[in-house]
């Protein structure tokens, strides 16, 4: 008899076996073709094997592997049928129980298979996964190998088919970013070899991603984008473009090869549901920081709304995670501040003691550092047309006071400003070389109004963290007033603005860094350069002294408190409505949108939930709350069964608490997400 | 004079409980609610002479005789410090009146102060350490304020208390619980008026006391009030009126514990508090105008916005009204009268430090009550956060674990003391899956 051999480009040929006689096999055997795809991916034959229906499957595997005669490691190979979209794998039921006869196309492929992975930092990976187990389990394998907790968060999602990015694709320029991802023991061998552990000091993962990345990039956080390639990703999102976007979650209960999913093919790993459940420093490096990175392209690209004060605040904390995460030095203000002055103290004391100077000590540590230096000074209130006038200013303690000149400084100052819990607004135009401070002084009947001018950067950036330090009570004696100096030099160096002659900008010049970068590119446009960078300069001073974790954490913090966060949105058709709606789904809610105005109509909550249930026959949604009340919808941007797991879902996440053990309870989950079978 | 005779046994009685420390001077002029603080080291405080001239001098003799044996001791047991000799010798004299600074670790009484200074000679090289860190106690000890302060009730007595900066209000609390004998119920609070603006202000369990007493002026008329404020933890009791405030009333009224409890688990107990998404028209005073103008008020997590004229109500049109970092809120009494405000149920958001009207004060009006409630205990949500939350569990705790009977002399309701904490979810309550058919869910029971 003849077997063609296909090979995938195209050409076939054919070749003669040996002869299997119809009558060996007796009338009810019948010839089943099987295509064997080899390990490489490069060539793929097929057979025809002669069979009965009560051959089960492993006979069927063992006989066309004895066939095959190739001398490979076949365990990672099952069967896959190709019309029913539906793998084989329980090799102990025969042909006729899984209702296979002679018209099927059997596919004998390797379950695990390369797969394009894009993580929440817009960073892609090629990793090798199961595309036979179901996309649960598929998720909770890449989130243990990727060293991510709680897995059960996260999820699949199938880009849009967008016609205009697919001549993107074709350049090929995409392809040098990808890591690869390549598991030590082969494929199906990672779940079990790699266990998660962490350095107990800095709660890095030690054994698995550092493995393969040396220091562990998905710990870290990416550069952010330089503005003219954040704004060719960018495009303004309607609820109905945020429903196409969303439509792709992977149905969890089912494998890649039964969702259409191919090898190499391109899915983004992302937070799905939006509640996160004990992030923990200690353990959550990696989870943290993808969290961020997903958080921070959420706020570029405005898949979510924010106002234009938040965005500033978004953006003085990434450029504060940037300057942290690529600084050779990293600054470390982790450590308690308190301690730190009394520690400081103590080693002064020491000093003095074994000097043996005992009668000097209070004079020792109490030497608070002073500035005195000639400045301009304005005061608006008094003399609006007077312009800004010379005067020797000194800082002491946390009080500035100033004199006609150096020469009268020891006499009584013309006036003096307490700065303990005032304001500190950078007045800066570094284009301009404007260099002031505006300090709003509270005091009984009101605001005091200063403006201060300095000359140059340095002189700024000292004066500047002085009053910063003396607005919360400190003096230049606390520990933390150099690295306070240091930060506001650094923030003025921004490569978008002219570094100081001679002086050249830090390690921080490699990073393409500059204001537009860390907002979205609207925003962008709207405000020029030099007024971002003051606003940004503004917020900044708010933050500058969080830690790399403790930064991001107050970035996600931020982000979840948006009114907007985490609504997922789905285009449906309401049961008796006759126009398209939007609905949003949340944690604790569903809300009912109007399409043309984006206004929430109706909100329910899931507290009130009394059932939902899903006809798979007509896809549509009925859910049953308090007070006889029912929706019943059909979704038209999606299937309805992407609707169906997120409402499970959250009811899944919410049945979690910090008592269980960490196991996770997937029967339960499946019991609340799936339900089609 | 009887008055001031019993704020000096209540002085006493307070000396007593900080038997361990010393009194600083103390101004306890009749009037003067709030009596000067003083303070030792480097902060110095310029109006302190100026008070204390303005006692009568028979008041500074009772208060020296009081005050004279303690400083004598404690000045013998401070001469006999080296290291911290001339630091006592500053402090004594920075004012009329004895002080110094608190020796109590060093020296737990004084009995034992010889003891110790034997044990330095034995031993060089443990002392050395020893002395470093008595000597560091002493210092961060002189910069301790102390303030001695009177609170009215709520039938215009007071009482007398001494509080120091690391004090918080919740420990005050719990001082004056013993002192009034009243039911620990978690309403009780503290509270500042300011008769010049008319306002006044719960100050939460976590602020310090002494921090915000020196912001008053000199000739300050503000009051410290101890009263019982029943909505004190409203948006705790019940969150439903403030995260389902679109509800109707009815709605609203038939709402279950279990129902409450989750959303207070939605809004304070997950990985980031979420703020009530208030919003409605508020009138504004504008600037130094008599003015109330109309505007649409939005409160976010980041601060108070408004919808700009002709603008719509998406975030990115927002303009910013108010941030919370450097404002206090406070409620306005009868604004309708002193500032022709559209009604009497009117806020202000202010520095702390600002004491009288200037154009620095944001003045916002309610239409009405319930309104006012929302905005002001949703502000403090947005501008404390979870403290806010971590305070009213420890005033539930200490409602519960404090109330001991025989204090309770006049305890005219019982106090609520669910216990709510961490009831979690039991695996029985776990509906069945939506399967093909109908899935039937306990929703009630489920998410708890």
């Amino acid at each position: 008899m003849h077997v063609k051999v296909h090979f995938r480009f195209g050409f076939t040929t054919e070749m003669h076996w040996t002869m299997i006689t119809a009558a060996e096999y007796g009338d009810t055997s019948w010839e089943l073709s099987v295509h064997v795809d080899q390990k490489d991916g490069d060539e793929s034959m097929r057979f025809k094997l002669r069979v009965k229906g009560d051959l089960h499957i492993g006979g069927l595997m063992l006989k066309l592997v004895e066939k095959i005669k190739a001398p490979q490691d076949w365990s990672d190979h099952a069967l896959w049928w190709e019309q029913r979209k539906c793998w084989l794998l329980k090799t102990h039921w025969t042909l006729d129980k899984y209702g296979i006869q002679a018209d099927a196309d059997l596919r004998y492929t390797p379950q695990h298979k390369p797969l394009l992975l894009q993580l929440p930092n817009m960073k892609t990976i090629k990793m090798v996964v199961s595309f036979s187990c179901v996309v649960f389990k598929v998720v909770t394998d890449i989130c243990q190998t990727l060293n991510i907790r709680r897995p059960e968060e996260l999820s699949l999602l199938k880009p849009p088919d967008d016609p205009s990015k697919k001549k993107k694709k074709k350049d090929k320029n995409s392809a040098q970013d990808i890591w690869d991802i390549d598991l030590p023991g082969g494929p199906g061998a990672y779940s079990k070899t790699m266990t998660a552990t962490y350095d107990p000091e800095n709660g890095m993962p030690v054994s698995a991603t550092s493995l393969w990345f040396g220091e562990n990039p998905l710990a870290g956080c990416l550069p952010n984008l330089p503005p003219a390639e954040l704004a060719k990703i960018y495009q303004p999102l309607s609820l109905v473009d945020k429903a196409i976007n969303n439509a792709g979650w992977l149905d969890s209960s089912r494998s890649l090869m039964e969702q259409d999913i191919q090898d190499e093919d391109k899915l983004l790993l992302r937070f799905k549901y939006n509640v996160f459940f004990d992030l923990n420093p200690k353990y959550d490096a990696v989870r943290i920081t993808q969290l961020y990175e997903q958080a921070r392209w959420s706020i570029l690209l405005e898949e979510i709304d924010c106002t234009e004060e938040e965005m500033l605040m978004f953006a003085s904390l990434q450029y504060h995670i940037c300057k942290l995460t690529m600084s050779s030095e990293p600054l470390d203000h982790s450590n308690e501040p308190e301690i730190d002055e009394v520690e400081a103290a103590l080693s002064n004391l020491e000093v003095t003691l074994e000097g043996g100077h005992t009668d000097r000590i209070l004079e020792d540590i109490t030497d608070i550092p002073e500035l005195a230096d000639s400045l301009r000074l304005f005061r608006p209130k008094r003399l609006t047309l007077r312009p800004y006038k010379e005067y020797w200013f000194v800082f002491k303690d946390t009080t500035i006071s100033y004199f006609k000149n150096k020469e009268t400084a020891s006499g009584e100052p013309i006036e003096q400003f307490h700065l303990r819990g005032c304001e500190v607004v950078p007045d800066v135009n570094v284009t301009d070389k404007k260099f002031g401070i505006k300090l709003l002084l509270p005091v009984a009947d009101g605001m005091n109004e200063v403006y201060i001018r300095c000359d140059n950067e340095t002189q700024y950036a000292k004066w500047k963290a002085a009053c910063i330090l003396a607005s919360k009570g400190k003096t230049m004696a606390y520990s933390s007033y150099k690295s306070e100096v240091r930060n506001i030099q650094s923030f003025l160096q921004m490569k978008s603005l002219a570094p100081p002659p001679g002086q050249a900008a830090p390690n921080l010049d490699s990073m393409e860094m500059n204001a537009e970068c860390f907002v979205s590119p609207r925003y962008a446009k709207k405000h020029k350069t030099k007024q971002l960078t003051a606003r940004i300069l503004e917020a900044h001073q708010n933050i500058a002294r969080l830690s790399l974790m403790e930064a991001k954490m107050r970035f996600i913090q931020a982000w979840q408190s948006l009114p907007e966060f985490g609504i997922n949105y789905y285009i449906v058709r309401f049961k008796g409505s006759k126009k398209d709606e939007i609905l949003g789904i949340s944690y604790n809610r569903l809300i009912r949108l109007d399409m043309s105005s984006g206004l929430p109509v109706t909100t329910w909550r899931f507290a009130n939930m009394k059932q939902w249930n899903v006809n798979w026959e007509i896809r549509q949604v009925t859910i049953e709350f308090d007070q006889n009340v029912t929706i019943a919808f059909c979704c038209l941007s999606c299937d309805c069964k992407v609707v169906h797991e997120f409402i499970g879902g959250y009811i899944f996440l919410s049945t979690r608490s910090k008592d269980q053990n960490e196991t996770l309870d997937d029967e339960l989950f499946h019991k609340l997400t799936g339900g089609q079978e | 004079m009887d008055s001031i005779d019993a704020m000096f046994s209540d002085l006493l009685g307070e000396i007593d409980n900080l038997s361990q420390s010393y009194i600083p001077a103390a101004n306890t002029q009749e009037g003067l609610p709030v009596p000067l603080s003083e303070s030792i080291g480097s902060i110095s405080f310029p109006d302190l002479n100026d008070s204390l001239n303005k006692l009568e001098d028979h008041d500074l003799d009772v208060l020296m005789i009081q005050l004279q044996s303690q400083s004598t001791i404690l000045e013998m047991r401070l001469n006999s410090d080296q290291q911290t000799s001339s630091l006592t010798d500053n402090q004594i004299a920075t004012s009329a009146m004895t002080q110094g600074s608190d020796s109590a670790a060093a020296f737990p009484a004084p009995s034992n102060a010889a003891e110790s200074s034997g044990a330095v000679q034995t031993s060089e090289t443990q002392t050395k350490t020893e002395k470093i860190k008595l000597a560091l106690k002493k210092l961060n000890e002189a910069k301790v304020k102390k303030l001695i302060v009177k609170v009215m009730m709520s039938d215009e007595s007071s009482k007398i208390l001494m509080v120091d900066d690391r004090q918080m209000v919740r420990e005050l609390l719990d001082t004056l619980f013993e002192k009034t004998h009243c039911d620990r119920s978690i309403g009780w609070s503290l509270c500042e008026t300011n008769p010049e603006l008319q306002t006044e202000r719960d100050i939460e369990d976590h602020e310090c006391l002494v921090e915000l007493l020196s912001v008053w002026t000199r000739h300050s008329e503000n009051k410290l009030y101890f009263l019982l404020r029943p909505q004190k933890y409203v948006m705790f009791t019940d969150p439903h009126l403030f995260y389902m405030w679109k509800k109707n009333k009815k709605y609203l009224s038939e709402i279950s514990e279990e129902a409450k409890e989750l959303l207070l688990k939605e809004n304070f107990k997950g990985s980031t508090l979420i703020v009530p998404n208030l919003e409605n028209v508020l009138y504004l005073k504008e600037d130094g105008k008599k003015v109330w103008k109309p505007r649409y008020f939005i409160l976010r997590a980041s601060g108070i916005y408004f919808v700009p004229k002709g603008k719509t109500k998406i975030s990115s049109d927002l303009a910013c009204f108010v941030h919370f970092e450097n404002v206090n809120i406070y409620t306005a009494n009868n604004y309708k009268q002193k500032y022709r405000a559209p009604t009497n149920f009117c806020f202000i958001l202010k520095h702390p430090l600002i004491q009288k009207e200037s154009h620095y004060i944001k003045f916002l009006c309610c239409e009405n009550e319930h309104t006012l409630l929302l905005w002001v205990n949703s502000i403090r949500i947005a501008k404390y956060g979870t403290i806010l939350y971590e305070s009213y569990q420890a005033a539930k705790e200490r409602a519960a674990t404090l109330d001991t009977p025989q204090l309770n002399d006049y305890k005219d309701s019982p106090t609520k003391t669910k216990d709510v904490e961490d009831y979690e979810l039991q695996d029985d309550f776990i509906p069945s899956p939506p399967g093909h058919t109908c899935c039937f869910l306990f929703f009630t029971m489920m998410i708890l």
